[in-house]
């Protein structure tokens, strides 16, 4: 291939590198358009989330910000469930919850027992004791 | 495909094209340092190969971010922090290599000294995403 010259493949350069991003926000956008079919698109679900969200303090707000680090992309930013299920209404002990996080599920869940101690597992409880309704 | 492949195949996927766009910048600064070495031209060559399949290779790592991500662009949070370096340093990757595949193995030495420069902001931003990155996976 005969060599460009550097100022036209600046320019060149330009154009593929914006072309390339567009085309990883369409891939996007067919992605969202694709889960928006079976579930609430993440961007309304945040908003929603947020509007929603009773006003929370301690342990819950702490496990809340928890939530949305290490929990928000598979059980949904509102925690009703994306890919992992809602998590509103549990109807298990809290030393049951906390296996569950600490080991995780096999082939489900992944272990959070090397990433959050003790004391955080019980902020991440604490705040879905919080969802209800 | 649950969100646990993905997951794992954004991991495997993303590393492919760090570790790629890391060994061109340190092959092209090689190159550049060494002017009088016989290797130079080789150190060039390198550097020109390695940033095309890494830039190539930051397709799939994108690609499978979004599909881990379920197509978010900015998100919230930790995703939000990652995603503020994965575009810049994705966009800044793409036209380096596509600059390098124009011009060649062997451009100017005033040209060269610049794509260095932006190469380095290109590693450090691609950088920072990946620290965000697994700091979503390893700690908070």
């Amino acid at each position: 291939m005969r060599n460009w010259s550097e100022g036209k493949a600046f320019v060149a350069a330009i154009c593929a590198s914006g072309t390339a991003l567009a085309a990883m926000f369409g891939v996007a956008s067919v992605i969202r358009h694709g889960e928006s079919s079976i579930s609430i698109p993440t961007f309304a679900t945040s908003a929603q989330a947020a509007m929603k969200q009773p006003e929370l303090t301690g342990d819950a707000a702490q496990g809340r910000h928890l939530f949305l680090m290490n929990c928000a992309h598979c059980h949904g930013d509102d925690a009703h469930g994306d890919e992992g299920p809602d998590l509103y209404n549990l109807h298990r002990s809290d030393a049951r919850i906390h296996e569950v996080i600490a080991a995780g599920i096999k082939g489900e869940m992944p272990s959070f027992g090397k990433k959050l101690g003790d004391p955080e597992v019980q902020q991440l409880i604490a705040y879905l004791r919080t969802l209800h309704g | 495909m649950n969100s646990l492949f993905w997951e794992r195949a954004h991991g495997g996927l993303t590393h492919l094209p760090i570790a790629l766009i890391f060994a061109a910048a340190f092959f092209d600064a090689l190159a550049f340092f060494c002017r009088r070495s016989p290797k130079q031209g080789e150190f060039k060559a390198l550097g020109y190969w390695l940033v095309i399949v890494g830039a190539l290779g930051s397709f799939g790592a994108v690609f499978s971010g979004l599909v881990l991500s379920k197509g978010t662009i900015g998100g919230t949070g930790a995703v939000l922090r990652h995603h503020y370096f994965v575009w810049p340093a994705f966009t800044l990757i793409i036209g380096l290599a596509a600059w390098r595949f124009l011009v060649g193995r062997d451009p100017s030495r005033r040209a060269f000294t610049l794509y260095l420069a932006i190469m380095l902001v290109g590693c450090s931003v691609m950088g920072a995403a990946g620290f965000f990155g697994g700091e979503m996976l390893l700690g908070h």
